[in-house]
């Protein structure tokens, strides 16, 4: 509570189509999608994906943004990363669809360096920067759609029903509730961390790293014992002692099967556009 | 009956930095299928270390654990036998329910056991409904149970043992953090299973519970320094007053009442119910005619240390997020000591939580004011020395490896000198003496002491006003009555406390004020006089009075004042005092 009042990056069951839909489709339907986008340079093949992609994530699963700040946060510090990389992408090699004398035309010249050589600011850097922001947002609406809307034990149901080894599941399994566990000891950390006088200030590095230590001891505390009473509640509720059964049957149904199969066929579709008719190069 | 335990234990050692601690020794009972026996005793009794040998998991999953002896299950020795396999015949409730938490969602975890026997998706979800419903966790089935409050957490965990129904099922500690009418249920949900399935129940309790389970179990059975003191009916060992003050323990209310009437032998009664009887024998149909009304109780006059007006708190969540506060108003005097009490879930975490400036109001118009400050505004550092929190769950604040440490830890950041540190910390440590295990690394420290240490660091940064969530949870009844009685001293000396606790005997006797939740509203504030009195009004909130309270209430029409709080003024009462 308090600092991380809102469930983050966990499971959170509401009743919205997404939630309802079966964990297999959905997988596949999101990681396709996410999958092309990767593969594709040009913004205009990228866009329509993220926002379906936002589609999904907003008005159906409903997600709130509260939830998905840590994946915004995450978006915008990989777009600074990449924004180094962007000065740095001026050949006019790189382009096949547009005309490559537009693309290297130099907005801002940056200077010529020892070692890394030299750094300006082009149209086709931008255009390159703003696809892999485009990317990278996608790729993160997936995953916050998956975690959001898929109870894991749905999941483990299902991978359960396909024989996969019941060790291996619960690994799996404890990896999902890890890390949301790990957020709330860490919310309630620092929580009782302020109640001490301790200043959880992200204004200054320094003290934020300073934070980050204080806040790691008693996590990995907890995390340790954590991890031991996890495998002593299992054990004493029979997990491994047979045969298991699950609370709800998770069985594809024809409509799912469908939704499979054009999310491969379109998977495929984009992939073939891609190596012979140039779809989503630059 | 066949005999579902034979319990041999000569010796239980556990390995510490420190050397062997030994935690039970020449231990030796039987249980029959089909009783239903409480294990008692203070903190670090060995009760604890017993329970877990039944199921191996001490020594098979606890560290550093050495058994000498046998524990035989249904007539089979367990040694060398896998503990998920021994679950299926008895379920052990480990203490701290967080522990026992393994999935995402309250069904799911309670289906977890059951699931691991293998049983049709019919059968598990039938067992879930059961479940679900004996431990009122109705509309909860889809909530993370992590995200619950600690008496729900507990429902849960011990649903999630009772779900796939063992021939034993073994808790320690099940009703310490549970609402007094969860508490009932709770035990009574267990007494079904034990006379309709025959299912055999172990318990354990520090002694704070006792009068809760003397109407339920069949055998009491005493420890005290890892030995077992003795084992008989509830009868031959609670109204043995030599022998529970040997085993640190009190006596139930009612049968301290009738001993100090001067009963003896099998009209003591250790129930409500046969105190009923005993009072009305003992009155013969007289009215107590000269019963003495009390004085209201004192009511502090001054300024207002909180004043809270429409607080209204929404956790997002589920379709429409989670009210856990809907309009609350209420305000607490300098130097009171007030109780905030309720049922689990009923919003006094979430309360306390607003009063230290962790969480804000969802609503606009709220009013939040701490030692006239506007919390709303301020953040908790900024609050701290007007006003500070102690967790329910100690280890959610320890931050150190040493109790000093642990202690100097706020006060280093408060700005102080190092002498004034230096000094506050020596003042910390002294509050419940823990100078001599200043140097002691807190994790090798029993729940007790854990407990003063965390109450101890936040009473050496001297907030004007503290909070203490459940003070006396996993304590037993010496260390309760010491840490009520430091409160005591606190608020004489100015500075104001509120406790949320779910021990009415204590909030009885310590507190000024006492303000009872419900659903996230106000139902009750006044004195504890005014407050117990209202005993149908409470029940709305699964809250019962003082068992000395209740017997005043079955005695109204002998002319018994209804408000008694303590033993002695029923002494008093019955004698016309």
């Amino acid at each position: 509570m308090g600092i991380l009042d809102h469930p983050m990056l966990e499971y959170v069951y509401k009743d919205t189509l997404m939630h309802k839909m079966h964990p297999v489709p959905k997988i596949i339907l999101l990681a396709s999608l996410t999958l092309l986008a990767q593969f594709y340079f040009d913004p205009w093949f990228i866009l329509p994906i993220l926002i379906f992609m936002i589609i999904l994530a907003k008005p159906i699963a409903r997600i709130p943004n509260s939830w998905l700040l840590p994946m915004y946060l995450i978006g915008l510090m990989s777009i600074l990363e990449r924004g180094y990389n962007a000065a740095f992408i001026y050949g006019a090699g790189y382009y096949r669809v547009y005309p490559a004398s537009w693309m290297v035309t130099t907005l801002l010249y940056i200077g010529n360096f020892p070692v890394i050589g030299v750094a300006k600011i082009t149209i086709g850097g931008l255009v390159w920067l703003l696809s892999m922001a485009l990317r990278y947002f996608t790729a993160l609406f997936a995953v916050s759609i998956v975690l959001y809307t898929t109870d894991p034990s749905d999941l483990m149901h299902y991978l359960a029903s396909k024989n996969v080894s019941k060790n291996a599941l619960f690994i799996v399994f404890a990896g999902f509730n890890f890390f949301p566990i790990l957020l709330r000891y860490a919310a309630t950390i620092m929580d009782a961390q302020q109640l001490r006088g301790v200043e959880l200030s992200i204004k200054s590095p320094i003290k934020t790293i300073n934070n980050l230590a204080r806040i790691f001891h008693p996590l990995i505390m907890r995390v340790t014992m954590l991890a031991d009473t996890l495998t002593l509640s299992a054990s004493i509720r029979g997990f491994g002692s047979g045969k298991s059964s699950y609370l709800r049957e998770m069985k594809l149904a024809i409509l799912d099967k469908i939704i499979i199969a054009i999310n491969i066929a379109v998977f495929i579709a984009g992939f073939l556009g891609l190596l012979f008719f140039n779809w989503g190069a630059l | 009956m066949t005999e579902a335990l034979s319990v041999n234990i000569d010796s239980l050692v556990y390995r510490r930095r420190r050397g062997d601690v030994t935690a039970a020794k020449n231990i030796h009972f039987t249980v029959q299928q089909g009783e239903y026996v409480l294990i008692t005793g203070p903190v670090g009794s060995g009760k604890s270390s017993v329970l877990y040998s039944l199921d191996g998991t001490i020594p098979q999953l606890i560290p550093n654990s050495a058994l000498e002896g046998d524990v035989k299950v249904m007539g089979k020795s367990i040694n060398g036998v896998d503990v998920a396999e021994i679950s299926r015949t008895i379920g052990l409730v480990l203490e701290d329910p967080d522990t026992q938490l393994t999935q995402l969602t309250v069904e799911d975890d309670l289906a977890f056991g059951p699931s691991n026997m293998g049983l049709p998706p019919e059968a598990l979800r039938e067992r879930v409904e059961y479940v679900i419903k004996s431990t009122r966790l109705q509309g909860l089935e889809k909530r993370n149970p992590r995200s619950l409050s600690g008496g729900q957490k507990q429902a849960v965990a011990i649903g999630g043992v009772l779900s796939f129904m063992p021939s034993i099922v073994a808790l320690d500690e099940p009703i310490s953090m549970l609402d007094p009418i969860g508490k009932i249920n709770t035990l009574a949900v267990l007494k079904e299973l034990n006379k309709q399935h025959g299912t055999t129940i172990i318990v354990t309790d520090s002694g704070m519970e006792i009068e809760s389970f003397a109407d339920y179990v069949d055998r009491v059975m005493i420890m005290n320094q890892g030995e077992l003191l003795k084992i008989g009916s509830p009868r031959e060992i609670l109204t043995d007053t030599d022998l529970m003050k040997k085993g640190g323990l009190r006596l139930p209310q009612v049968t301290d009442l009738a001993i100090k009437l001067g009963a003896s032998g099998m009209s003591v009664p250790t129930t409500l119910s046969e105190a009923e009887k005993f009072a009305t024998d003992w009155l013969a149909g007289r009215k107590l005619t000269s019963s003495k009304q009390f004085e209201p109780q004192m009511s502090r006059d001054g300024t207002h240390a909180v004043v809270v007006k429409n607080l209204q708190h929404t956790y997002p969540g589920l379709e429409k997020g989670i009210e856990a506060l809907r309009g609350v108003s209420f305000s607490i005097k300098k130097g009171e000591l007030v109780a905030l009490i309720g049922q689990n879930g009923s919003g006094k975490s979430t309360l306390s939580l607003h009063l230290v400036g962790i969480l804000k109001p969802t609503n606009r118009d709220a009013l939040v004011e701490i030692d006239g400050l506007d919390t709303r505004k301020l953040g908790p550092r900024q609050l701290i020395e007007h006003v500070n929190y102690v967790y329910q769950n100690p280890d959610d604040q320890i931050f150190c490896e040493k109790v000093q440490e642990e202690i100097a830890f706020g006060l280093e950041h408060l700005g102080l000198s190092k002498e004034e540190v230096e000094r506050r910390t020596a003042e910390g440590l002294k509050i419940f003496g823990l100078e001599p295990l200043k140097d002691e690394y807190i994790t090798h420290l029993d729940r007790g002491r854990r407990t003063y240490t965390a109450i101890s660091s936040i009473m050496a940064m001297q907030p004007n006003i503290l909070i203490i969530d459940e003070p006396t949870t996993g304590l037993d009844e010496p260390d309760s009555l010491a840490v009520m009685r430091k409160l005591r001293e606190l608020t004489e000396a100015g500075r104001t406390v509120i406790i949320i606790t779910h021990n009415m005997n204590l909030a009885a006797v310590y507190a000024d004020h006492i303000i009872v939740m419900h659903a996230g509203k106000v139902l009750l504030d006044g004195t504890p006089r005014e407050v117990f009195s209202q005993s149908d009004v409470l029940s709305q909130s699964y809250i019962a009075p003082p068992q000395i309270t209740q017997l005043a209430q079955k005695l109204a029409s002998y002319g018994v004042p209804s408000d008694i709080l303590t033993v002695d003024e029923m002494v008093n009462a019955m004698r016309g005092v």
